[in-house]
């Protein structure tokens, strides 16, 4: 309010007040929300912007004291395009994504259903031990689980040894880091969503399932006609946070192989996208590159949520059919509880 | 009431979540803020104590990496300077250097810090983000230190010095004479040296003895063995004007060679360097022999306590070779030069770099030294008596500095990752030299 007087030292401080009384009503809900906007130009709009102009530049971190690099156009996004080892990086972030989202929804999916059970005694129990992975320390987890995958001594390695299967190498196996990786997002996050399913599964009417166990369904079959459709929604919104999450990962295969060679091991095996533009930023500086690198991930990142979103918009059309079953379904129960009284 | 059993599980996770939110925020950084404690106690004193001093109280803020076990030296430093508080910041060699660099490009950066030999020359081009030591009476003791420790540090002038340098990694080679004596092999140092100091083709071939004999891996790595070859000529990735020769070194191909062939001999032990299963294996015996420049004896004796006098040192296959070593310099933005540069004087003086070196196995960068009673005298119980301090200070004298250049540490990443990769059996020997060359170009535009 100080500023607003002072942007007319003219007035006397009478009019001033009637003047602030005036357009105190019109003026005011945005200096209450302007704390949070002002961060957010600071902090978010104009480092995104920034992160914009400088991929536009070669600009080595040392340039930054000499005022920036030199201008090069789109001349980062060119060497993007035709830099292998980053479509490296993206087809491994994918391939990891698919390894952990996938698992991870079927997986809390069931969970859900199966806390969802009224005849479950302490069930609070059981739904803070799901969330217990969830808080603990990404670093502490990937340490444990990293020892778990080690090459000689990891006690899965002992585990195939001993039932007679040949030891995997698992930083050297692009497909068996990607599933080590995967693993450790899996035990972090499935809680997680078994957490969401379970507050959305019990928002469904109970006439719905009630009804379908009196027309002789069993719990599996009405877990996935009933249950799954109707969580949909909830689906919808659990797969695109993993999906986001999923670009952004970084911790887990940075600490996979810690100490040695390159990061994401030495052919590049599970180097992610974000590991990659860390790697261009801090390790090599090349910060004009790097930004070019966060666009790109942006773009990917928007790209796979709309995929999931268009494949969940054709599902929701082919299976109108099954919603107005689900609607008869009710008609037909209501129907029976009538004819019941 | 569903939703009320939900709600205690949330509760649970804000309040865990808060904890685990600290926890993560110290293991990321993975800083470990050293003799806390201490430091605030001498803090106290030091204000206590200053008015006598007539010294104003002065808080230096110390970046080094681990391994460097400076602390000793730094509590005497503020015990005997009561003004003088250091914050030491211990970080791991990567990250340290990582964060170093980033730092300074931001105009920041601690009152002293410490730069790997890898680094050096990266730093001494930007010599305009350091002090200039000189100007504090660098020109008084630099006659001290080999003269390729402080050309290292000098912009190429010659009239800006950035850092005094720490220890030397001279090369040997550390071998469990218990295993040895297992496989059948000569245990005695001479006769261990003899085997294979002409080359490392005699090396390669004990090895092959050795896994024939036990089953098992007879070197750690091949990012070891690598570095111990590639480190014996000055001309590897650069020249000694500092141009790019990494594809056409015939050291490189040689020393790419060497590696090689100890994978195709199946000698290496496929234990990653740094890793836990490293130092396990350290104690396990599931490798017999580690390159050992002067400062990884401290290292062993650090992470396989249990193995004392079951290790001994013998010469490296043709002699000579670097490997580590560091300088510590004072950034520009530190506004207490003066007492920033007292200390290094302190922590560097030849008795102390002395006194690091029989403690904790780090090799002076003063030649002074080399022939002096304590050095050539020094034995070590840990490995076996070996007279190290000998062994180490012979090498010395045959060390010839790395030429160094820009991406130094990047392109012998790349050089490593190769390896790697032949090891593993994703790509054949030709196949790894090719994408070595190409990644260092398309990756570092070189």
């Amino acid at each position: 309010m100080a500023a607003v007087q002072s942007d007319d030292p003219g007035l006397t401080p009478r009019s001033t007040m009637s003047w602030w009384f005036r357009r105190e009503a019109r003026i005011a809900p945005y200096l209450y929300i302007s704390p949070f906007f002002l961060l957010f130009l600071v902090f978010g709009v104009f480092t995104v912007a920034f992160t914009a102009w400088v991929s536009l530049h070669d600009w080595h971190i040392f340039d930054t004291a000499a005022g920036g690099g030199t201008f090069v156009g789109l001349d980062n996004y060119a060497r993007l395009l035709n830099d292998a080892r980053f479509w490296r990086s993206a087809t491994n972030t994918f391939s990891i994504l698919l390894m952990s989202t996938i698992p991870q929804m079927l997986l809390a999916l069931v969970l859900a259903e199966l806390l969802n059970d009224r005849r479950l005694r302490g069930p609070h129990i059981f739904r803070s031990g799901l969330l217990i992975p969830n808080i603990t320390s990404v670093v502490a987890i990937t340490i444990v689980f990293q020892s778990l995958f080690g090459r000689h001594y990891g006690l899965i390695n002992v585990a195939l040894d001993f039932i007679g299967l040949d030891m995997v190498n698992w930083t050297s196996s692009r497909i068996g880091s990607h599933f080590a990786i995967a693993t450790m997002v899996n035990w972090q996050w499935t809680g997680y969503n078994t957490l969401i399913f379970l507050a959305a599964m019990q928002s469904i009417p109970s006439d719905l399932i009630e009804a379908a166990r009196v027309d002789g369904a069993g719990r599996i079959k009405r877990w996935w006609k009933i249950t799954v459709p109707l969580l949909r929604p909830t689906i919808l919104f659990a797969t695109v946070l993993s999906v986001i999450g999923n670009f952004q990962l970084f911790a887990q295969p940075l600490l996979f192989a810690p100490g040695v060679g390159s990061m994401g091991g030495n052919d590049q095996q599970f180097l992610t996208i974000l590991l990659y533009l860390y790697n261009m930023a801090f390790r090599q500086f090349q910060f004009g590159y790097a930004s070019a690198i966060a666009w790109m991930l942006v773009l990917l990142t928007a790209v796979a949520a709309l995929m999931v979103y268009a494949g969940v918009g054709y599902l929701n059309r082919r299976e109108n059919r099954s919603a107005l079953e689900v609607e008869r379904m009710r008609e037909r129960a209501n129907a029976r509880q009538e004819a019941g009284a | 009431m569903r939703i009320k059993w939900l709600a205690a599980p949330l509760a649970l996770a804000l309040v865990l979540g808060a904890c685990a939110g600290d926890d993560n925020g110290t293991t990321d950084e993975e800083v470990e803020t050293e003799d806390a404690a201490e430091t605030d106690d001498d803090g106290d004193d030091g204000d206590g104590e200053a008015a006598d001093a007539d010294a104003e109280p002065v808080t230096l803020s110390m970046w080094v990496f681990t391994g460097m076990n400076l602390d000793d030296l730094v509590g005497q430093y503020e015990e005997e300077n009561p003004h003088v508080t250091v914050e030491i910041q211990s970080t791991e060699h990567g990250d340290h250097h990582d964060a170093l660099f980033t730092e300074l490009a931001a105009g920041g950066g601690p009152d002293i810090a410490a730069i790997e030999v890898a680094f050096i020359n990266e730093m001494a081009e930007q010599y305009q983000m350091w002090h200039n030591l000189y100007d504090y009476g660098a020109a008084d003791i630099e006659g001290d230190y080999l003269d390729w420790k402080i050309e290292q540090a000098q912009n190429v002038e010659g009239d800006h010095l950035i850092g005094i340098p720490t220890d030397i990694g001279g090369m040997a080679m550390a071998y469990r004479w218990d295993l040895f004596e297992e496989a059948g092999l000569p245990t005695d140092r001479d006769e261990v040296s003899d085997l294979w100091v002409d080359s490392w083709e005699d090396f390669i071939e004990v090895g092959t003895e050795y896994t024939e004999a036990t089953g098992r891996g007879f070197v750690d790595n091949e990012a070891n063995l690598w570095n111990a070859v590639v480190n014996q000529d000055p001309n590897t990735f650069f020249d000694a004007d500092g141009n790019p020769i990494y594809d056409e070194s015939e050291h490189v191909q040689y020393a790419w060679d060497v590696v090689i062939d100890a994978i195709e001999s199946d000698i290496i032990a496929e234990v990653p360097a740094w890793s836990a299963e490293w130092e396990a294996g350290m104690s396990d015996g599931s490798f017999a022999v580690l390159t050992a420049p002067a400062w990884m004896m401290g290292y062993i004796m650090d992470v396989a306590p249990d193995t004392e006098g079951n290790w001994d040192l013998a010469e490296v296959p043709e002699a000579g070779g670097n490997w580590g070593g560091s300088h510590l310099g004072v950034p520009a933005a530190s506004d207490n030069p003066e007492e920033a540069y007292a200390l290094i004087e302190f922590l560097l003086s030849p008795e102390n770099q002395q006194y690091q070196f029989t403690e904790y196995g780090q090799f002076p960068s003063v030649p002074e030294l080399f022939d002096s009673e304590e050095i050539q005298s020094f034995e070590s119980e840990f490995f076996n008596n070996a007279p190290v301090g000998p062994i180490y200070a012979d090498n010395a004298e045959r060390v010839v500095a790395q030429n160094t250049g820009p991406n130094y540490n990047a392109i012998d990443t790349e050089f490593g990752d190769g390896l790697g990769r032949v090891l593993d059996g994703n790509e054949s020997p030709e196949e790894a030299w090719e994408s070595v060359l190409n990644n260092i170009s398309s990756q570092l535009g070189m």
